[in-house]
């Protein structure tokens, strides 16, 4: 064994050109799949990684929950269960909770968000006094000094350069800029505890502390205070879990499924891409395995000399695979933590790295079988007389492939109903049949060609003649199109079926101004009037907001939608769909983009207006009532309805009258402004800090960046997979060719040929590839867009219905017949013009 | 009338000398054999007679016109000149009728024009029914003989044969020797490399190289 | 004939007694010419009496010494210079003359060449002559004669190689 391993290892050498393609082509998916196994885990921190940023040097943080009932934590406290519903909401003090850990030390802190300060959506925050030595190693100060009075506040390095900001509560002034160091680009605003968020902005609750006592905060002291209402995140309880940590979901059935669709499909991929540099290997060595054979070399051995060389290729690549990968991943940590990612230690999950490895060695074995095999039939004296070696063996397992072809597409249908993976299942024994189907195909469509032109024929003869070669990289080519067309096709559907169900409850262009909750009268007054001195001169609707009779917080009415009316899918109606808008005649023209007596008159007598035949039952809109506020849950109310045409044919929703809720018995208060202003305006967002500002334009999601990537994919493999066979077919061509010059070819029929055979390998691919993708892609619109989950506007059913099954065309037309072309197009513009030199007897 | 003639030709690879100042013609109807060690520049003779090589010094004239004046070699080669080798002569991928329309294809002759000039001259060559085989099915004096073919299709006035009967036995050799004859006879001129002193004997001409140089000449004296 | 011409090229070399020459002339051709000195003798008063040799001095031991005329000199001269024909000899002939060619003349490469381009004529005769025949017969006893000529061709070859590699 040693001595094949050598030669093996000798051979590699010699052969550096093939030996860098072999290892590059199988390194590949090794350093991207290790790359991003250890990215992912360096960029999560862990729990454990992360106890300096939550807990500075604090031994536990403590929180409040609504009750003073018992509460069931997890270890770390992120979720909780309410023991007792009825227990009575109360506010617990720092002196009861100093009281149940003695000699504890308490400081107040708590965590929150802001919307829409500084012109961000979302800001976090954190409110704690980092002078404090307990909360040492929280947050790094970088420049400038710690807040230390109210108004004042430090930021994160990404919005640093701002003297000051504007919250809700007022202005506060920047002083300084700090960092967590885990979460180096994430923008946050640092404070005095109690000077910025308000008790709806915090995420936990009243108050909440962090604690410095004498010993470690065991489990038996969490369980403590779990029994007076509080929720704890303790040091100790982090680094020494009561149990062992809570295995993830044990893997259900469909991911262990997917995922080993998704390595089988790669290592497919690898193993084909690979295959012809070994097949020509082996072409080169024959001499030499023929002599191994006549000095007494038997079958086994001569097989075991090319699976050697397998294997030593495997192994180089899987060892510098895996290097690469790792330095790679923690450069992609790295880099994403500039972009506001978390960043922890380099951390490399050992076994799915040494799994991933472990592939990448399988797959150079397992592209060095085939040559083998072959290695192992060839007709020794045959090739020791220097006569030309039979290229007439059989072609492949046409049979087997045929049955596996038709077993998958059988596959295919079963699993419409059963899901996604499944159907990838389906398609990996769909892609494999094809695999054993190639050779078969490549030997037949030789002999269509005898009416090409010379080049033509020439090129797709010899490809014939070298079939290993062409078979595999054709099927490369195959299963990359496969996946990519199904891919799309699912992707497209969903799209396709997302988009048309979109209907949004106003015309396009129309602006939207709308309150936070628990907004007061003043401040909606002062949003009005900064809204009409940004925007002078355009005309706002008033609308209002529908307020509980008692309690005064806001109600929320939304459209609701019978599961069983919905034709296909129910509609999507957005924002307008969950907030029904509520006004005057006014709001109903503009939704109407027109005068309408007959609805204007129903308007006026209190009924709804309704511009969807769907929502309408019996004469009546339902709703549902969501109330933000304590109280009982979601109730469903109808209201008496007409329809109406809208301002445009895709909009549906509806627009109720303040008589038509005031009926309903809640009251309504102005809070929300509508316009037709079709100009997006961010500078009126930033500075509406207080206000949601939205311009509808529509489906707002795109299906392009994905069928982007998908194409770029396809890209890669074909032309790279087309690559490999065409400087292969160059080399090997290299004596034919220098007959066509010696008898007067022109060095362009060289290029033609490559050319050709390029074209021919990824056509003959991408076709194959092309009927077995679209099986697999309309098989995908299933699940993908028959099965619904109508969760928001009535219970969460699945809804199995008929699918949206749409191709996008000029993407499949891309892949199957523009790559191939290009491949063809590359390949010829690659080949160096010279002539072989004439490589005669020299006499 | 001289269809291929060597005026002082020399041609040499840096230090080495192949040839030496070489005179030799080649007139139509004529089969001119060269015979020489190895070494001694039979090959380097021959490719500089077709074009696939042009000379030191001296001139090379195929029917009146000097090669180094000619652009396109390639064509030359298409259309005059006509070569056959020792081994490796057809494309394993064609079959033997494609093999010989080659040099009519490349030329821009239609397929089905070609292809019938093609069969036409297997036909000659006494192959007409492999027409349809590729090489790896036919025996080597077979393959020999549709590479012939190939160097005649198209009326090509000259026909240049490396070693053509190198892998034959005495039989088959002698076939592709009668064939070459019965070309020259008809018209062609045919220069003929070998190194067997039997298959020389078949030309008007034997000229002997030493060591780059034509060191004699045995000429057959016209009975006719 | 062709012993007279051996001895004739011997004597070229200079005066030799009958029993020199009957060893050198033996020594050339390598003891397959087994000569007899009666023979010896006999040729040499023949060439005597043709005016190509004549009597020189006794030697010491009272031996005669012949040497070499003009007339004897330029006959061996138009003999090295004449290829010999298949038709009239014996294959023999040109085995001794090239023999002597190698061991006496200085340009013996050129005798080889002359020989072999007469030998090749002779052969392109032969082809054409098998052309011609339409009876398998005739063709064979051409052919007979035409391996007979590749035969002599190839050592002809031989010779030169072998000569050309003692001269350097």
């Amino acid at each position: 064994m040693r001595a094949l391993l050598r030669l093996a290892w000798r051979e590699a050498r010699r052969t550096k050109g093939r030996s860098a393609l072999i290892i590059a082509l199988v390194a590949l998916p090794v350093v991207l799949a290790t790359g991003l196994l250890t990215g992912g885990h360096t960029a999560d921190v862990s729990l454990r990684e992360g106890l300096p940023s939550r807990l500075g040097s604090a031994d536990a943080y403590v929180r409040a929950t609504e009750t003073d009932g018992p509460v069931e934590q997890d270890a770390d406290g992120s979720s909780y269960s309410s023991g007792d519903p009825r227990a009575a909401p109360r506010t617990v003090t720092a002196r009861e909770v100093a009281a149940l850990l003695p000699g504890a030390r308490l400081i107040p802190v708590s965590y929150g968000s802001l919307y829409g300060v500084a012109g961000l959506d979302f800001l976090g925050v954190l409110e704690a006094d980092l002078r404090d030595p307990m909360t040492a190693g929280m947050r790094r100060l970088v420049e400038g000094r710690l807040p230390s009075a109210p108004d004042e506040v430090a930021v994160s390095p990404p919005l640093r350069g701002r003297d000051t900001l504007t919250t809700r509560v007022g202005t506060v002034r920047v002083v300084g800029v700090v960092e967590d160091p885990f979460h180096p680009r994430r923008p946050e605003l640092v404070a005095l505890p109690g000077s910025v968020l308000r008790t709806d902005e915090r995420y936990d609750g009243e108050s909440a502390w962090l604690a410095d006592t004498p010993g470690p905060v065991l489990w038996s002291d969490v369980r403590r205070l779990n029994s007076r209402g509080l929720v704890v995140f303790s040091r100790a309880v982090i680094q020494n879990p009561p149990e062992p940590p809570e295995d993830e979901d044990p893997a259900e059935i469909s991911m262990v499924v997917g995922i080993g669709v998704a390595i089988f499909m790669i290592v497919l991929e690898t193993v084909l891409l690979a295959g012809p540099a070994f097949a020509v290997g082996l072409r080169r060595r024959r001499a030499e395995l023929a002599m191994i054979a006549a000095q007494g070399g038997s079958a086994r051995h001569l097989r075991a000399v090319v699976l050697a060389d397998g294997l030593v290729l495997g192994g180089l690549a899987a060892v510098a695979g895996t290097g690469l990968g790792i330095v790679l991943g923690w450069a992609l940590a790295w880099v994403l933590s500039r972009f506001g990612g978390a960043l922890g230690p380099l951390e490399v999950p050992w076994w799915p790295v040494l799994g991933c490895a472990a592939l990448g060695l399988a797959s150079g074995v397992t592209a060095a079988i085939v040559p083998a095999v072959q290695a192992a039939r060839q007709n020794t004296a045959a090739v020791l007389a220097g006569r030309w070696p039979q290229a007439r063996a059989r072609a492949g397992k046409p049979v087997l492939g045929l049955a596996l072809l038709l077993a998958g597409i059988a596959a295919t249908a079963a699993a419409l109903r059963v899901g996604e993976v499944w159907i990838f299942a389906a398609m990996v024994l769909a892609v494999v049949g094809l695999v054993a189907l190639m050779p078969w195909l490549v030997a037949r469509s030789a002999r269509a060609t005898g009416r090409l032109p010379l080049p033509l024929r020439l090129a797709v003869r010899d490809a014939s003649r070298h079939r290993v070669r062409t078979a595999s990289a054709a099927a490369a080519v195959m299963a990359a199109t496969t996946a990519v067309l199904a891919f799309g096709i699912g992707f497209y559907s969903n799209y396709v079926d997302n988009r048309d169900a979109y209907w949004p409850g106003a015309p396009h262009g129309t602006l939207f101004v709308g309150a936070w909750p628990r907004t007061d009268d003043a401040r909606w007054a002062s949003i009005k009037e900064q809204v009409a001195r940004r925007l002078p001169g355009v005309r706002f609707v008033e609308a209002r907001e529908a307020v509980g009779p008692g309690s005064g917080a806001r109600v929320r009415l939304a459209l609701w939608q019978d599961l069983s009316a919905c034709p296909h899918r129910c509609k999507n109606y957005a924002a307008n769909g969950d907030h029904v808008p509520i006004g005057d005649q006014r709001l109903l023209r503009l939704l109407q983009g027109r005068d309408d007596p007959a609805a204007a008159a129903a308007f006026a007598r209190g009924r709804a207006v309704v511009f969807d035949r769907d929502l309408v039952r019996d004469g009546k809109l339902r709703l549902r009532v969501h109330s933000d506020g304590p109280g009982p849950g979601p109730d469903v109310v109808e209201v008496p309805a007409v329809l109406a045409e809208a301002a445009q044919p895709r909009q549906g929703g509806a627009v109720l009258p303040t008589a038509a809720v005031e009926e309903l018995g809640m009251k309504t208060h102005e809070r929300r402004l509508y316009a037709h202003y079709p100009a997006d305006d961010d500078g009126l967002r930033e500075a509406l800090a207080d206000a949601e500002v939205h311009l509808e334009t529509g489906y707002e999601n795109y299906v392009e960046p994905q069928l982007w990537v998908l194409f770029g994919a396809a890209l890669f493999l074909v032309l790279g997979g087309t690559f490999v066979a065409t400087r292969l077919a160059a080399a090997d061509a290299r004596p034919d060719l220098a007959i066509v010059h010696a008898i007067g070819g022109t060095p362009g029929l060289r290029r033609m040929m490559l050319a050709g055979q390029a074209g021919y390998i990824a056509g003959l691919g991408a076709l194959t590839g092309a009927v077995s993708g679209a099986v697999t892609g309309v098989a995908l619109a299933w699940p993908m867009t028959g099965i619904r989950n109508v969760g928001t506007f009535g219970p969460g059913q699945a809804w199995p219905g008929p699918a949206v099954i749409a191709v996008p065309w000029p993407f499949v037309a891309g892949v199957v017949i523009g790559l191939p072309l290009l491949a063809a197009l590359v390949a010829g513009l690659c080949t160096r013009n010279a002539p072989p030199p004439l490589t005669r007897r020299p006499t | 009338m001289t269809v291929v003639r060597l005026a002082n030709v020399s041609r040499s690879y840096g230090e080495v000398h192949a040839l030496r100042n070489v005179d030799l013609e080649v007139a139509a109807g004529r089969l001119v054999a060269v015979m020489g060690p190895s070494g001694s520049g039979k090959s380097t003779l021959l490719n500089l007679a077709g074009g696939l090589d042009l000379p030191t010094s001296g001139t090379v004239t195929l029917e009146g016109v000097d090669l180094a004046a000619v652009k396109d070699l390639a064509a030359l080669r298409r259309r005059s000149v006509g070569y056959v080798f020792q081994d490796l002569n057809l494309i394993p991928s064609l079959t033997a009728v494609e093999n010989v329309m080659l040099p009519r294809e490349l030329d821009g002759v239609r397929a089905r024009q070609a292809r019938a000039e093609a069969l036409a001259v297997l036909e000659e060559v006494g192959l007409a029914e492999a027409a349809g085989r590729f090489p790896d099915e036919l025996s080597g004096g077979q393959r020999q003989r549709v590479a012939i073919a190939r160097a005649l299709v198209g009326e090509r006035r000259l026909v240049l044969a490396d070693e053509p009967t190198g892998a034959l036995d005495t039989r088959t050799g002698d076939e592709i020797l009668q064939l070459l004859r019965g070309r020259a006879d008809a018209g062609a001129a045919v220069l003929l490399v070998t190194h067997e002193s039997r298959y020389a004997a078949w030309a008007d001409r034997v000229v002997f190289l030493r060591d780059g140089e034509i060191a004699d000449s045995a000429l057959l004296e016209e009975v006719r | 004939m062709s012993i007279r011409y051996g001895l004739l090229a011997l004597l070229s070399r200079g005066p030799r007694h009958g029993y020199q020459l009957r060893q050198e002339f033996e020594a050339s051709t390598g003891a397959t010419w087994p000569l007899n000195i009666g023979q010896v003798y006999t040729t040499l008063s023949r060439l005597e009496r043709d005016g190509l040799i004549r009597q020189g001095e006794a030697d010491e031991q009272g031996r005669v010494v012949y040497e070499i005329t003009e007339a004897g000199r330029a006959e061996v001269e138009r003999w090295f210079g004449t290829p010999v024909t298949p038709a009239d000899r014996p294959r023999d002939e040109l085995v001794i003359k090239l023999a002597m060619a190698v061991a006496t003349c200085p340009d013996a490469l050129k005798v080889i060449q002359a020989q072999r381009t007469a030998s090749m004529r002779a052969m392109q005769e032969l082809t054409r002559a098998k052309r011609d025949t339409a009876s398998p017969a005739q063709r064979l006893v051409l052919d007979s004669m035409i391996f007979q000529v590749e035969a002599e061709q190839r050592w002809l070859d031989h010779c030169e190689a072998v000569l050309r590699e003692e001269q350097s």
